[in-house]
């Protein structure tokens, strides 16, 4: 059973005369919350739970599209909802500055009640286009919300909004070369939001989904720019994810909570090496299409003026092994061009260096969940050559079993180690 | 927070200015733009946002004009500007299309992707292209307008057009009329059964 907090016995303490008010005060503003301050957490996730489920819910009532009432009608009822979100982001500034509840609750309503009112007067008016445009309406619409009243969860809806509106452009037009230009500048409308939150909240579980919203935004967005897709572009891909996984060295913030950059990073990484693991990936390698080129040598620019800037803070394969992954993938690709099967050799032993590393990391920091991952690339990179080799069942099973023991084995020393440190402490 | 509430102030207005104006622009087009009637077959989409509508492919968007820039071969999207008139039946048609919006006329932009050998557009894309329905008419109106087969041999659907406004270059779909009736009237008094023998019915006025 958990213990009151200390911002919850501060009255009491002060009434005893153990501590006085201004000492009260000050140990609030130490260790009081953002959203304690607020009205407390379960308040605020109601306030945007509901403001969601109000919004989304004004959305569908007008998705209906009621043709018995008049246009003049539909037209007062389209800007209803922005006027209500607008007074209540008006109210929530100035009597209720400090109420984070208040703030998100308000901006969300606001954010589907604008997004609403385009809705309507698409309708009234037979507006064509597609969703699209309409996304980079509302986007633009919502933008402000970002910085006034400082909605993270406008800002999550947002970020989600330009990748899906970067997404239709390159992939749903009919000509398929369009390039999603506008996610550039509204991408980069949004970033000094996200370097303020990093720097006020770095540390708190907001900035971590905002992170995860902005790492996912950054990297689908960046490969929407290709006129094709071939085995180089898979260069970009990882160049970039190694620079992902430098994040947390290059930003300079101790404690800011950067990881989903990493998570992205590595998981993008580790896909790729597992689908270039495989011979006749790079059998049917082709180098036809060179109008990506520039922007594949700029990405994997990027990821290596990134790791070497990394190395005044870093050294090579401390805490996570996933940048070195552009070095061993750049020198795989160059032995492709040459010889497809001495490339998925050099991959293949990059995964096993890959899982090695992490399971050392995890042996070394005492964490079970990195040590199992990194046993989880080592099986795996063993597995996927079951698809491409002839080995008989025996030898199969024989493989199974040992990975297994493996498993075990790893996992039980560790917890025994775990046993002892706690014993001992 | 006074300097903020006032920011705010700013924002609101001109998060309400960016709808009021596609609202302002488009009520000029409804009450001041020349009438056109475009051929249409709709068929019945959805929009996750936006509601039902049925989407509508218009005959004036397949003919043959000579682009503005031939000579370029490469695929790719292209703009122009369509240049209107009607036919001897009344229905809108392009006439030509040009580079730069005329200064008299009704004209409309339009997109297109491929250029002929000769040098020639013969399929284009027409800046409007859906008219939205009240939830569940879609799939009625698409029924409406769709071959009746109940007897063996198909009819021919009834005819439709697209009332349209267009006014310096802006176009508003203001009803979408089959068979002499407009849409709205159709799904208030719904036929007992689709007309089969519509062939020879008047199109559009």
């Amino acid at each position: 059973m958990s213990g009151p907090r200390i911002t919850q016995v501060l009255p009491e303490l002060v009434r005893e005369g153990i501590i006085s008010a201004a000492q009260a005060e000050l140990i609030r503003v130490r260790y009081g919350t953002d959203t304690e301050r607020g009205g407390g957490r379960l308040l605020l996730v109601f306030a945007i739970l509901g403001s969601l489920l109000v919004g989304l819910g004004i959305l569908l009532i007008i998705a209906h599209n009621w043709d018995d009432l008049s246009r003049s009608t539909r037209t007062v009822l389209a800007f209803l909802p922005v006027l209500l979100g607008q007074g209540l982001v008006l109210y929530g500034l100035v009597r209720r500055p400090d109420v984070v509840a208040w703030r998100e609750g308000s901006a969300v309503l606001l954010a589907c009640g604008l997004c609403a009112c385009v809705s309507l007067i698409a309708q009234i008016h037979h507006i064509g286009g597609g969703l699209d445009g309409y996304l980079l309406t509302c986007s633009l619409l919502i933008l402000p919300l970002l910085y006034l009243p400082g909605s993270f969860c406008v800002a999550l809806i947002y970020l989600a909004m330009i990748t899906w509106q970067a997404w239709i452009v390159r992939f749903e037009h009919f000509s398929a070369s369009d390039r999603p230009w506008w996610f550039l500048l509204l991408l980069l409308a949004a970033l000094p939001y996200y370097l303020r939150q990093g720097r006020q909240r770095g540390t708190s579980t907001v900035f971590w989904w905002l992170s995860l919203f902005m790492a996912l935004s950054v990297g689908i967005g960046s490969q929407l720019f290709y006129v094709d897709w071939t085995h180089a572009h898979a260069l970009g891909v990882v160049a970039l994810a190694g620079v992902f996984t430098l994040v947390p060295w290059l930003h300079g913030v101790s404690g800011s909570r950067t990881w989903p950059w990493v998570l992205v990073g590595g998981a993008t990484m580790l896909i790729t090496f597992c689908v270039f693991s495989f011979r006749p990936i790079w059998e049917g390698m082709d180098a036809e299409e060179r109008a990506d080129w520039p922007l594949i040598a700029a990405y994997t620019a990027v990821g290596i003026i990134a790791y070497l800037l990394s190395l005044r803070v870093r050294r090579p394969f401390e805490q996570w092994p996933y940048p070195e992954g552009l070095a061993l993938f750049l020198i795989s690709f160059l032995v492709g061009i040459f010889s497809p099967a001495l490339a998925a050799i050099l991959v293949n032993i990059a995964l096993l260096v890959l899982g090695v590393f992490t399971v050392v990391h995890g042996t070394e920091r005492g964490s079970l969940r990195r040590m199992n991952l990194g046993l989880t690339i080592l099986s795996a990179t063993i597995f996927m050559r079951f698809f491409d080799s002839d080995l008989n069942f025996v030898v199969r099973g024989l493989l199974f079993i040992g990975v297994g023991c493996g498993f075990l084995f790893m996992n039980l020393r560790m917890v025994r180690q775990r046993n002892k440190q706690d014993h001992a402490a | 927070m006074r300097r903020r509430a006032i920011l705010f102030g700013v924002v609101a207005v001109a998060q309400l200015a960016v709808p009021a104006w596609m609202l302002i622009g488009h009520e000029r087009v409804r009450s001041d733009g020349a009438v056109f009637l475009f051929k249409t077959a709709p068929v019945d989409p959805r929009d996750p946002f936006r509601g039902e509508y049925v989407r509508l492919n218009f005959e004036a968007e397949q003919g043959a004009w000579r682009a503005p820039d031939a000579g370029t071969m490469a695929y790719g999207q292209r703009k122009a500007f369509a240049l209107l008139d009607t036919d001897t039946a009344g229905y809108a048609r392009i006439t030509k299309l040009v580079e730069h919006a005329p200064d008299q006329g009704s004209y409309l932009p339009v997109r297109y992707w491929s250029i002929g050998e000769e040098g020639t557009v013969s399929t284009l894309e027409l800046p409007f292209d859906r008219y939205y329905l009240e939830e569940g008419d879609g799939p009625k109106t698409e029924e409406l307008l769709a071959p009746d087969w109940s007897n063996g041999t198909p009819s021919t659907p009834l005819p439709a057009h697209a009332v349209v406004r267009i006014l310096e270059g802006q176009a508003i779909i203001t009803d979408l009329v089959v068979g002499e009736r407009s849409i709205h009237d159709w799904l208030k008094d719904p036929p007992t059964e689709v007309p089969a023998a519509a062939t020879s019915a008047p199109t559009g006025s």
